[in-house]
């Protein structure tokens, strides 16, 4: 890969950490705003206990909240990448392959014989779950210390990955 | 989804039994308890949380409920009006509340989005 394109891919891996960044901001803005709302009414009422849960709760449970948000996309993301891929048996068979651990290769290994996909989808979906911030999300739940978890997420994935892919 | 299901009863049934217990037996919960069981239960939530905000918050918020218990527990009738004897019940219930809520957003991501099982056998 030239230089020039390793640039291109990381500048657009900064663009999606500035993304989840004002994400962030803007929820934590958000957040203030209702405690200092909630503030405001708690004072009128004089209940000034209340307050000081609400501070410490809304942005606990919001900081909760944005972490699933981060996840749902993540898996949405992840979706999109694999409806790239025709050959679902070679995804498979190499996601969870303990032979080849796919996420140290750059190019794709060859399990079993089966047929390849093309380098470019291949090297997308390396580079999404290797650096960037949703896919490295995504590839935590896609290698979780459970094998009955991966395999649902998986298929999940695939399933939403068909509709994509029927949709174009 | 039942994962997710299991999660909520082990998480948040179980933990609140003694609160459940003693309203049932006597109609009434004192403070005490309502103090300990928010410690134990923050102290676990933050336990089993993968949230850095989370599992960090719950050390200091278990560290309140124990002052409230130890308030409540060893006052005099002089300190009847100290803030964490007067408003305890309300801080180590808004506590408990606000552990269970993010522990249900948490878990939904975790058990429903992510398919992590909660016990394999």
């Amino acid at each position: 890969m030239s230089l020039l394109e390793r640039l291109r891919r990381n500048f657009y891996r900064k663009e999606q950490e500035a993304a989840i960044t004002i994400v962030a901001v803007a929820m934590t803005c958000g957040m203030l705003l209702l405690m200092y709302f909630l503030a405001i009414g708690a004072t009128l009422w004089s209940i000034g206990t209340f307050v000081v849960i609400d501070v410490a709760g809304v942005v606990l449970i919001g900081s909760v909240a944005l972490d699933m948000l981060r996840r749902v996309e993540a898996k949405r993301q992840l979706a999109s990448k694999l409806s790239l891929f025709t050959n679902e048996r070679y995804l498979w068979t190499l996601l969870y392959s303990p032979v080849f651990p796919p996420l140290r290769f750059e190019y794709p290994p060859q399990p079993l014989g089966l047929e390849l996909p093309p380098p470019e989808q291949w090297m997308e979906l390396w580079e999404f779950l290797r650096l960037d911030p949703f896919g490295r999300i995504a590839s935590q739940a896609l290698y979780q210390r459970s094998l009955q978890g991966r395999d649902r997420y998986l298929t999940q994935v695939m399933r939403m990955a068909d509709r994509i892919r029927r949709r174009r | 989804m039942q994962a997710f299901l299991v999660s909520l009863i082990g998480g948040c049934l179980f933990p609140i039994l003694p609160v459940l217990v003693e309203f049932g037996l006597t109609n009434a919960v004192r403070l005490e308890t309502l103090a300990v069981t928010s410690t134990v239960y923050a102290a676990a939530v933050g336990m089993a949380s993968r949230n850095q905000a989370i599992a960090f918050s719950s050390f200091f918020f278990s560290l309140i409920c124990i002052v409230i218990y130890s308030a409540e527990t060893y006052k005099t009738p002089a300190q009847e009006g100290m803030p964490f004897i007067k408003y305890g019940a309300l801080i180590s219930g808004g506590i408990m509340l606000i552990y269970f809520a993010s522990y249900v957003i948490e878990r939904f991501s975790r058990h429903y989005i992510e398919s992590e099982p909660y016990v394999e056998f």
